[in-house]
């Protein structure tokens, strides 16, 4: 039976002739429907390069005994009937069985967007407490543990502290009492990598403006954290243009806070005129590259990919890993980026480093989704919060167990553990260029 | 005020035209990138394999003729997030061919690319993505230096925060686009960092259920009675049989169902938007072409009316019935 593409994908199937790339329409089986910019020769040799799913490269078969008909001649174009031929009878048994695996492929393909996915109610934990418990179980090998509680020695730890409640615990109780509570509370208080204490905290929110402390608040915790021996880390979000004002106004108070202090301080910045602008102002700050400016892919899902080892590589870098960027990013003032723990290990550029586990974020978005959801029960209905009853402190969203991921206010975050589980990951991280660790609670 | 389309395929360019559009944004993605990385490292943001660009360098130079006849421009799309340092040579490569052939506009979100393209010499007229998250009058100032023609707003901001970009920019002759029909997004795009693949849903589709995080809380109940509503469904509709059937016909055409800014068409001309963006490279052709009309028709509709309320009264009732649509750009 014939194999009939009435509309091939155009980045599926591409013909050429010597040098010139062709259009393929359609096909079926040897006959194609071709697109060309100038006339052909009626006898012609023609390379056609099919898409291989298994492979994930593009076979290219080659046909010199092909010939052509002009069926309409366009505006600016020559439509051809082709019909394929080759002198060699293997590269035709080839080429066909090649279209009907595309075949296949495209219908596969087709399938997920249509009917999505797999998952059933099974798929879901019962609570968010169950969610959290399995998390968070982490059984060590004692040979591990001694692994991790010897390689975190040189390095510093950081504790994220990113939202109301938490803003509120560390204000009230000391820094370490908080940590230790919130460490036993996930029973990660005996963890190798928290064997030694924290040495700094980061306040502010990467992903929620809502999340970020109001200047009073700020200050307050900036001040205790002076008094009881933690460095500082402020964390700004995405700047909207109608919060331009206000986080200027809260540069300013750091900037008046770390001159007072005499030591500059450290802002992660997820904005580039925010940065311009401390490049600028000559501010006592030290900017320093902000997740959401540190893009990558990062999803669960991503050990789905087809050949995911062919594109290992350029997946665990990005932009950062380019020379030219990094001078660019230095002459601004930024040496230190931000990373995150995911299903790529990192590919870490020169310098020194920070790395966030076990979440990481997925998406993130300038109306909040879980804001949608419970004022107008309609994830669709966004709109711009002018008041936020910080529904993401009451609920979040949860997703199919084999996800590890989580949606919380405006963002979705996945869990990845590798790091907490596995002394050679944390050991590899550490041995190229990452000098920081910093714990992300998120509830 | 103009109007920027879609174009899937040299095909459409022409029944596009007629229709009203003033300038289109098409992806290209020569077989050089195909070969090296398929769409698994991808040039642009239509991720996929199965659709929504062009290939052939040969069917650019034929829409390039057609660009030349009927004078409505065609801009590149190469606005990933980022790019690998190794891909540079192919971009470059890619870039210089098609300015060869005429396209000197290209829509960029990297910052890297920007700069490594005015390192290099490359003249060409950037488009800042809406994908770079430009969204306060700081960042359009800085992007300034490098020479960007037009600034593409994302659909997360308000008409009044558009307008303070806008009036804040302090430089003269830049173009201002927004995006004003079609596939709203969940969360921004330029802070989605999930795979947009042929192999897996989009991850702002994956079912969900909404939790609380403390069991012993009443914070909110209101709400959490309407949740628990919802998640029920959820489950059910999970475990009902999928009907392929129905999901594999085309869908039927609805003007702005999956994303609106149409109400917004008056206040964001007069907030000093140039541009609109229908989005939808993946859509038929006849409905892009039924969307630019509609659309054409709302901006003259705009442009007649004198206050603001009059004309949203009237596009609404006209296209809507009176009621507003659920998927709002501009809210």
């Amino acid at each position: 039976m014939a194999t009939v593409f009435e509309k091939i994908p155009p980045l599926m199937a591409i013909a050429f002739q010597n040098e010139d790339d062709l259009r393929i329409y359609s096909v079926e089986d040897n006959l194609l429907k071709l697109e060309s910019g100038k006339e052909l020769e009626e006898k012609l040799s023609l390379m056609v390069c099919l898409f291989n799913g298994n492979s994930d490269e593009y076979d290219e078969f080659v046909f010199d005994r092909s010939s052509v008909v002009l069926s309409e001649k366009k505006d600016f174009s020559y439509i051809y009937n082709a019909r394929l031929d080759c002198s060699d009878p293997s590269v035709m048994r080839a080429y066909i069985s090649g279209l009907a695996a595309l075949y296949d492929l495209i219908n596969e393909m087709n399938e997920h967007f249509t009917i999505g996915h797999n998952f059933t109610k099974k798929d879901f934990y019962q609570t968010f407490g169950e969610q959290e418990r399995e998390w968070y179980d982490l059984p060590l090998p004692e040979e591990h543990d001694i692994k991790f509680r010897e390689m975190v020695q040189p390095v510093e730890l950081a504790y994220a502290i990113d939202n109301g409640k938490l803003y509120s615990q560390f204000l009230e109780l000391p820094f370490t009492e908080a940590i230790d509570n919130n460490l036993k509370r996930r029973e990660l208080k005996k963890h190798g990598i928290f064997s030694k204490p924290f040495d700094r905290v980061y306040v502010g929110n990467e992903f929620c403006p809502y999340l970020f402390p109001d200047d009073e608040i700020l200050s307050a915790i900036i001040e205790k954290a002076f008094k009881e021996g933690y460095k500082i880390t402020v964390v700004f979000p995405y700047t909207r243009e109608d919060m331009i004002e206000k986080c200027h106004k809260t540069l300013c108070l750091l900037d008046d806070i770390s001159k007072k202090k005499g030591e500059k301080l450290e802002v992660i910045v997820n904005d580039w005129g925010i940065i311009d602008f401390i490049k600028n102002s000559r501010f006592n700050l030290v900017p320093v590259l902000g997740r959401l400016l540190n893009k990558r892919k990062k999803d669960p899902r991503i050990k789905e990919k087809r050949k995911l080892e062919k594109y290992y590589n350029q997946l665990s870098g990005n932009n950062l890993n380019s020379k030219h960027f990094a001078k660019f990013l230095k002459d601004m003032g930024i040496t230190r980026y931000e990373f995150e723990t995911h299903g790529i290990m990192n590919e870490i550029p020169e310098g020194n480093h920070s790395i966030h586990f076990p979440f990481y974020q997925m998406n993130t978005g300038q109306y909040c989704i879980m804001y949608a959801e419970c004022k107008n029960m309609n994830r669709w209905k966004q709109e711009f919060v002018r008041a936020c009853p910080q529904y993401c402190t009451e609920f979040c969203f949860t997703y199919p167990k084999s996800l590890n991921m989580i949606g919380r206010g405006n963002s979705n975050f996945g869990f990845e553990k590798s790091v907490l589980k596995n002394p050679e990951i944390l050991g590899s991280y550490i041995g190229n260029g990452i000098d920081r660790l910093v714990l992300d609670e998120i509830f | 005020m103009k109007i920027v389309t879609p174009l899937l395929d040299a095909d459409g360019y022409i029944d596009l035209v007629e229709a009203g559009a003033d300038e289109f944004f098409c992806g290209f993605i020569p077989y050089e990138w195909l070969k090296k990385n398929n769409n698994s490292i991808p040039l642009n943001r239509r991720e996929q394999l199965l659709n929504c660009n062009i290939s052939s360098l040969s069917s650019m130079k034929i829409l390039r003729k057609r660009v030349e006849k009927y004078g409505a421009e065609v801009k590149i799309t190469l606005n990933s997030l980022y790019y690998n340092e190794e891909n540079y040579g192919i971009i470059l490569n890619m870039i210089k061919e098609l300015m060869a052939i005429g396209y000197t506009t290209f829509i960029i979100a990297d910052l890297a690319l920007i700069i490594y393209l005015r390192e290099q010499g490359i003249n060409c007229k950037i488009h800042l993505s809406g994908e770079n998250s430009e969204i306060n009058h700081w960042s359009i100032n800085f992007f300034n230096h490098y020479d960007i023609s037009r600034f593409i707003f994302t659909r997360k901001n308000t008409v009044d925060q558009i307008k303070s970009c806008i009036d804040n920019c302090n430089k003269k002759n830049i173009e201002f686009e927004a995006f004003i029909l079609n596939e709203l997004c969940a969360y921004s795009g330029a802070y989605c960092n999930s795979i947009h693949s042929d192999e897996t849903l989009h991850a702002c589709n994956i079912p969900y259920l909404r939790t609380r995080l403390d069991d012993n809380s009443d914070k909110f109940s209101g709400v959490r009675k309407i949740h628990k509503l919802v998640n029920q469904n959820i489950l059910l509709s999970l475990d009902a049989p999928k009907n392929k059937d129905q999901q594999s016909l085309k869908e039927e055409y609805v003007f702005a169902k999956s994303g609106c800014g149409i109400c917004a068409v008056k206040r964001l001309i007069t907030a000093g938007i140039t541009h609109f963006k229908v989005v939808g490279r993946g859509k038929p052709i006849d409905q892009v072409v039924q969307d630019v009309r509609n659309l054409r028709d709302c901006i003259e509709l705009a442009q007649m009316e004198n206050s603001d309320t009059e004309y949203v009264q009237k596009v609404k009732e006209k296209y809507f019935g009176g009621i507003c649509k659920t998927v709002c750009y501009y809210p």
